[in-house]
């Protein structure tokens, strides 16, 4: 297997307030390799997006690592600012969800990119602008060239997510980390943007990690699925299998909560409860309390395990893997 | 470029209009507080004097003659002679005006200067040591009266300590009191607001955008949310020049014999001569007009989505 591009390693990160320490991300390990693409998926506030801030050093304030390594290419990024500053936006780029929000609006489209190539790959004037022209083109903007001076605003909500991502791609990034790239925007647009990142993603090689609560999406893009709850990984797999044998009951009610377009049901089934308070979370398990498997067990924190090849699982009482959709578990 | 001068155009229209406005309050407030004759003359001057003197201002025309007459005037920047220094009063305001310039320039920009960096750090750690030092600094200036602050000022360094003069402007050293006096209250507001458009600024969602591009902190801050930043700073600062020439430098200039138009204020409205201030009132209306005009077109540099 190739080396990871990034690599996460017990990442805690919490929001110190008056009233009180929050942990918003307990103890996340993860790896990217190249060209790959991996979903992390959870609820609002389960931490995928602060983890993910977190590798561009972006979390907001009062939020901060408290423990764990981030490393890119086998190096610390959190040992290293000044390295880490040139790798952020350079070898890892990041799109967020709100497009509308996400540009300077006192500045051209063309300087915003510009200041992209300028900072990490030294390209400035009638080059810069012509490599401005190509990535705009490359994320489909009719006639980019006239356009470079517009301003954020004369742009539709779609056009400047697709010049997030062309400014995002413009130090030809390894890693992509898209954070709910599609959800502030119009359901046909969606789905061009989607495409989009398909195609960049095939046509330049990129490792995406999308950041997202959209299941269809994730079964749409990507290779594994990292699932979160109350700041932890639960369950990880490569996305068949995780969609067809769900290990974990909270993957479990997440998948049961989702129609499938050729099965609807007369009501879709909820996962009973509701996210626990990060700031008073149960001990061990913090799915237990809303759990249908749980017993006395769960209260002291579950075992990392692999129940089967490319899974990993937090949990006392995993649903039952079929032996069909594990065939190398013996090998693990 | 055509629709800058298009705005311009516009302003110094409307800017007209709001000069003639405020001469038209002065010209009658003037004639209601009371008779200029009455004032002018001393209390044993014969009526035949006080006839002369009315004919001679020509108040004992018809009102609306003399307004007509007062606006015709003020169009050529034609006042008159001052009433006592009987020589043209726009001539006195001419000469004196360098000198209000020069300390308001000393003053407001000093202020404006030392509020950006001021504000930028105590925004990038609220409630730090600069950032409450900042709020509490900030308050204690605004709650200073100009008058007391001018005072203070004088006997810690002019008497107690003997370092700089605090009348008149013979020499350079003469300017730094008074510029300081003129400057603290407007520093205080401007850091605050400095502080606060900054704080907002750096919440803003761009801003976690262009950090997750890896650009260098200063131009993140310096470049990005500065800019964003400078609409409000842009408009306080306009305020605070325009708040200093047509008030505060009458204090200042009273306290520290500052020979500008702030004490020429002052010395006209004890020598009841009418004239002299209304020259004085009407240059300053100018200048909070042009002062106006320059804010809008910065304005519209900092923020080209700003429409004509």
């Amino acid at each position: 297997m190739t080396a990871p591009l990034l690599e996460l390693d017990d990442l805690v990160v919490t929001f110190t307030t008056r009233r009180g320490r929050i942990e918003a991300v307990r103890g996340v390990s993860l790896a990217v390799r190249p060209g790959e693409t991996l979903g992390i998926v959870g609820e609002s506030g389960s931490g995928k997006s602060v983890t993910m801030q977190a590798v561009m050093g972006v979390v907001d304030s009062p939020g901060a690592v408290e423990h764990g390594d981030i490393s890119w290419r086998g190096r610390s990024l959190l040992a290293r600012e000044g390295e880490a500053a040139d790798i952020r936006g350079r070898d890892i780029a990041m799109v967020f969800q709100d497009a509308m929000t996400s540009l300077d609006p006192l500045f051209s489209i063309g300087t915003q990119i510009g200041e992209v190539l300028a900072r990490h790959r030294g390209v400035t004037g009638a080059a810069a602008r012509a490599r401005t022209i190509e990535l705009l083109e490359l994320v489909g903007i009719a006639n980019p060239g006239p356009r470079l001076h517009y301003l954020p605003h004369q742009f539709s909500g779609g056009m400047r997510q697709r010049i997030m991502i062309a400014m995002a791609l413009a130090a030809e990034p390894a890693l992509l980390i898209a954070d709910e790239p599609t959800t502030a925007l119009d359901v046909t647009v969606q789905a061009q943007i989607v495409d989009l990142l398909i195609e960049l993603r095939d046509r330049l090689g990129l490792a995406i990690v999308l950041v997202t609560h959209d299941l269809g999406l994730v079964a749409e893009l990507c290779d594994r699925v990292a699932v979160m709850y109350a700041g932890r990984i639960v369950e990880t797999a490569d996305v068949w299998s995780l969609f067809d044998a769900p290990a974990h009951p909270y993957t479990a009610g997440l998948l049961k909560a989702t129609p499938a377009i050729d099965d609807l049901p007369e009501r879709l089934e909820t996962i009973e409860g509701s996210p626990p308070d990060p700031s008073d979370l149960p001990s061990g398990c913090a799915f237990r309390l809303r759990c249908p498997r749980a017993d006395a067990a769960c209260a002291s924190a579950p075992p990392l395990t692999h129940p089967a090849a490319g899974r990993d699982l937090l949990c006392w009482h995993p649903e039952p893997l079929p032996i069909a959709a594990s065939p190398e578990a013996a090998h693990v | 470029m055509d629709r800058v001068a298009n705005l311009i155009l516009r302003r110094l229209l409307h800017g007209v209009i709001v000069v003639l406005g405020v001469m038209t309050i002065v010209f009658f407030v003037t004639r209601i507080i009371g008779d200029p004759v009455q004032v002018m003359l001393p209390v044993e001057a014969t009526e035949a004097e006080r006839a002369l003197l009315r004919n001679q201002l020509g108040l004992d025309r018809p009102i609306l003659e003399q307004f007509l007459q007062f606006a015709g005037n003020t169009l050529t920047f034609n006042f008159g002679d001052s009433l006592w220094q009987r020589r043209p009063a726009m001539d006195i305001v001419l000469q004196r005006l360098p000198m209000t310039a020069l300390l308001t320039a000393a003053g407001i920009g000093a202020a404006i200067l030392l509020s950006i960096p001021l504000g930028i750090v105590a925004a990038l750690r609220p409630d730090g040591i600069v950032d409450r030092t900042t709020v509490v600094a900030s308050l204690a200036g605004l709650s200073m009266p100009q008058f007391w602050l001018g005072l203070l000022l004088i006997i810690l360094f002019g008497v107690k300590l003997g370092w700089l003069p605090t009348s008149g402007a013979r020499s350079p050293a003469h300017i730094i009191l008074p510029a300081i006096t003129l400057a603290l209250p407007s520093l205080a507001r401007l850091a605050m607001v400095v502080r606060t458009a900054m704080i907002d600024e750096m919440n803003r969602q761009y801003i976690k955008v262009v950090r997750a591009k890896g650009l260098k902190r200063a131009r993140v801050i310096g470049v990005h949310a500065l800019r964003n930043a400078s609409v409000p700073i842009l408009t306080l600062s306009g305020w605070e020049i325009i708040g200093a020439l047509a008030g505060n430098v009458v204090v200042v200039e009273s306290i520290f014999a500052w020979p500008g138009l702030g004490l020429t204020v002052m010395q006209s409205i004890e020598r009841q001569d009418l004239i002299l201030l209304q020259a004085v009132v009407f240059t300053v209306a100018v200048m909070a007009v042009c002062i106006n005009i320059l804010i809008d077109i910065a304005h519209r540099a900092i923020d080209p989505r700003v429409n004509a």
